[in-house]
């Protein structure tokens, strides 16, 4: 087993964080253009607040809060805002980007595992830029987790980068990543992995949640906006449970 | 750049080989059931035959040919086979297995790399259990090389976990690779399911027509025609080729 698992990064400075958490679209240097990506970022998480119909007694959780950007729009609206992240060194950068919002929490999570949160104590979980890069397996585990804390009814959104909708005349999404592919960088957690919208749709169901509505959003519309709401929790197999 | 990349396997023993070559469907001792596994095997070539009406007139590729139990169906009917592999240790040992077949050439290859393989030479392309494990960006590289080596019209046959078909109650084919998927995710040796819609778009934009697919249990056995060579976009280009 390794010492490191994949998904545990060491960032040790902001520009590493930047470049993590929103990728190479503003450059090499985007801490140089951090007013500017806090500003798109908090526009995105307004949108999400409307989509979402985020309400003041809502209490939700930002899972994978990274920088905290599109957190802050939650902040300001929600009753409550758990933010979860698996790498302390945004947790940190966060609490500071947050920290005039006497209404937020922050939780180091480990790998697909919510240990703070209780069950059913969340009407709306979001996860931005966090399932783009997951793999089937991944996006099973984190599905069972999330079900089991949101409160039956309450709903889900995130994001993935559709392979049923990839253009490669219209690459914007993978170009980067496919270039780094190929020598080393397979399991690593930064890269993009592309998921079938049409799958998650057959995993979702299985696991407890109804499709409320998918958007394509995004250059060539290769990112889907996937909306699920939670009926129940699911009924496990056992194989499966003893794993989760 | 890695020094040793994910696709490189040390494999010491006849036991390690047949267990990365067909997984643990045979429990943990296959060596011992050697005349077992070659025979199911070669039942599986003789249907894929069948599938792809491989002749006597057929340059054929088995991609990811293994132990070459399922390539002997190949072998017996087709004019040539090359068998391709990445694995030198699988390649000496299918060369034995093979030995009887002077129609039969071995390709030791790098990633997604088949340069012995001349462009548009090759009527009929298999490669079983070896999709099963790939990633998208696998998908994209592979169907490329595929493309390449295929006569207009050829044909290739590969196997999917599908992803569009997945049911938790009976996920046999992933059961044993959820359990360590949290610590080895980008182990060659895991299966990734893959959706079989998304490889219908994929492989339509790299030159290939659906022509067929079967579900079987969670597996999908999915035929494609080449109808064009693919048109690889410029910024694609210079990583195809790296």
């Amino acid at each position: 087993m390794p010492t490191s698992p994949w998904y545990q990064h060491s960032l040790d400075t902001v520009r590493e964080m930047l470049c993590t958490c929103i990728g190479p679209k503003w450059g090499d240097a985007p801490e140089e253009k951090i007013l500017e990506i806090r500003e798109s970022r908090y526009t995105f998480g307004k949108r999400l607040c409307r989509k979402l119909d985020i309400q003041p007694t809502d209490t939700v959780l930002d899972f994978g809060s990274g920088c905290g950007f599109v957190s802050r729009a939650f902040c300001e609206t929600a009753r409550q805002v758990h933010c979860a992240d698996l790498n302390p060194e945004f947790l940190a950068f966060t609490r500071d980007e947050l920290s005039m919002f006497d209404n937020t929490s922050f939780h180091q999570i480990s790998y697909a595992s919510l240990p703070d949160i209780p069950d059913a104590s969340i009407d709306k979980a979001v996860s931005t830029a966090v399932f783009i890069h997951f793999l089937y397996y991944d996006i099973l585990f984190n599905l069972i987790e999330l079900n089991r804390v949101l409160k039956p009814g309450g709903t889900l959104y995130f994001d993935i980068l559709d392979a049923d909708a990839i253009d490669l005349h219209n690459p914007a999404a993978i170009k980067y990543h496919i270039e780094i592919y190929k020598d080393s960088v397979r399991g690593d957690g930064f890269m993009l992995q592309p998921f079938s919208s049409t799958a998650l749709l057959k995993l979702a169901p299985q696991l407890g949640y109804e499709h409320i509505d998918t958007e394509h959003i995004g250059t060539g519309n290769s990112v889907a906006e996937i909306t699920l709401r939670k009926l129940a929790q699911p009924d496990l197999p056992d194989w499966l449970a003893a794993r989760a | 750049m890695s020094t040793d990349t994910w696709y490189r396997h040390d494999m010491k023993t006849v036991r390690d080989i047949m267990i990365t070559c067909i997984g643990l469907n045979f429990g943990p001792n296959p060596e011992e059931k050697l005349e077992e596994i070659r025979d199911s095997r070669y039942k599986h070539g003789l249907k894929i035959a069948k599938r792809l009406k491989i002749d006597e007139n057929d340059v054929v590729a088995d991609i990811g040919s293994g132990c070459g139990f399922v390539t002997r169906a190949a072998c017996e009917r087709a004019k040539e086979v090359h068998c391709i592999d990445i694995s030198q240790e699988f390649l000496d040992f299918t060369k034995v297995e093979l030995q009887d077949f002077e129609n039969t050439r071995f390709h030791k290859i790098d990633y997604a790399s088949f340069p012995d393989i001349a462009d548009g030479t090759i009527d009929k392309v298999f490669s079983t259990a070896v999709f099963i494990h790939f990633y998208y960006y696998d998908f994209i590289y592979n169907l490329i090389e595929v493309n390449r080596i295929l006569k207009t019209g050829g044909i290739f046959y590969t196997e999917i976990v599908d992803s569009d078909v997945l049911q938790l109650e009976s996920m046999r084919a992933i059961k044993t690779h959820v359990g360590s998927y949290k610590h080895n995710r980008g182990k060659a040796r895991l299966i990734q399911p893959f959706s079989l819609t998304a490889l219908k778009n994929l492989s339509a934009q790299l030159g290939f027509k659906l022509v067929e697919s079967t579900q079987s249990a969670d597996v999908a056995e999915v035929t494609l025609k080449k109808v064009a060579d693919a048109q690889i976009p410029e910024w694609l280009e210079p990583h195809v080729n790296a």
